[in-house]
């Protein structure tokens, strides 16, 4: 054991010392002189073997395989990436409508959807709602009738067309 | 006693004659190549087949040695990571396996046909194969082969200081499973 091991091992560790560093282990005989086989199983690329003509054939073939193969509908490049964005722009949709109808809408909300708007009517004035149903049964002309006083819409149109400041300097 | 070739003679060798050089190279590097790998994987088995992987692999990246290094480390460099690997794989396998004695320490030592060494031999082997991957590799370096620090750094790619450091505590792991025994 060199010095300035024995050294360390001194201070450290005086029992592993003891033990030394003699080489407990042995190998099958003749090991080391037979390794080189494992030179025999390394591939060298470089003087790999392959079969007689193979690069003179090697036009024929493929010339053949073109030849015999199904005829392929091109598609060009510009026509793929239109196709590519209008199943990206479908795939967004679909997933944006199967999102929120999922996830936003309670269960509640989504039966509602499906309820004819007379049906839910029906159910509002059996509820005692009538408040609703009468409103909503009204014309225009009822509603101008209930807001008398008030001017509205096509009224205040028509007054600002018929009078005049002056008008209304002297009204005040 | 083997005659030692210069890093320059072996890879002007393999220039000439690739396989000839190669044969050179083996010759030079084998037996402590095999001793560390033997000591890294334990069993003469697993030692062989991660001897072939290395050997493989520098006769294949022979071209790609940097020659501002030394070949012994670039070497044992590729060594030190077939074997990392390998115990990975079999930490991995043993995991896998439902009572992992297959692989126990005790099993790997006592059936070993290739392990000559005494009772207290057995119990510091032991104590080596509980270190991790890297520490091991260290120990054994350093304490088998009797490595400098700065070499070992230009093998493993690791600072002096931290594999002084790697190596003490190695060293107190081991001396405290001696003593516990």
């Amino acid at each position: 054991m060199k010095k300035e091991i024995r050294e360390e091992l001194e201070k450290m560790a005086p029992t592993l010392l003891e033990i030394g560093n003699q080489n407990p282990y042995r190998v099958p005989p003749m090991y080391f002189e037979n390794m080189e086989i494992v030179l025999n199983n390394v591939p060298d690329v470089s003087q790999q073997s392959i079969p007689n003509n193979y690069f003179e054939n090697l036009a024929n073939k493929v010339v053949i395989k073109a030849k015999t193969k199904k005829p392929v509908r091109i598609i060009s490049l510009h026509a793929k990436r239109w196709m590519a964005a209008a199943s990206i722009v479908i795939i967004c949709v679909a997933s944006y409508f199967t999102m929120n109808t999922n996830d936003t809408m309670s269960d509640n909300q989504s039966f509602v959807l499906d309820v004819e708007i007379e049906e839910a009517f029906d159910y509002l004035a059996d509820q005692d709602e009538l408040y609703f149903s009468e409103v909503l049964e009204l014309s225009d002309g009822d509603f101008f009738e209930e807001t008398e006083g008030e001017l509205y819409g096509d009224d205040i149109d028509f007054l600002l067309d018929e009078v005049t400041l002056d008008d209304l300097d002297e009204l005040l | 006693m083997k005659p030692q070739l210069t890093d320059e003679q072996i890879l002007e060798l393999i220039q000439l004659s690739r396989d000839g050089g190669f044969r050179s190279l083996m010759h030079q590097f084998q037996e402590p190549i095999y001793w560390h790998i033997r000591r890294m994987v334990t069993s003469h088995d697993d030692a062989n087949d991660v001897v072939q992987d290395t050997f493989i692999k520098v006769y294949k990246n022979i071209e790609k040695f940097n020659k501002d290094s030394k070949l012994y480390t670039w070497i044992y460099r590729i060594a030190t990571n077939e074997s990392l690997t390998f115990l990975k794989k079999r930490k991995k396998k043993q995991s896998e396996t439902i009572d992992g004695d297959e692989y126990s320490l005790e099993n790997m030592l006592s059936s070993d046909p290739y392990f000559d060494g005494n009772a207290a031999e057995l119990v510091l082997q032991e104590a080596i194969l509980l270190l991790p991957g890297k520490q091991k590799a260290v120990f054994n370096l350093r304490y088998y082969d009797e490595i400098s620090y700065r070499d070992m750094s230009e093998m493993l790619g690791t600072s002096v200081g931290a594999l002084k450091a790697s190596y003490h505590h190695a060293v107190k792991k081991i001396e405290d499973f001696i003593k516990r025994q």
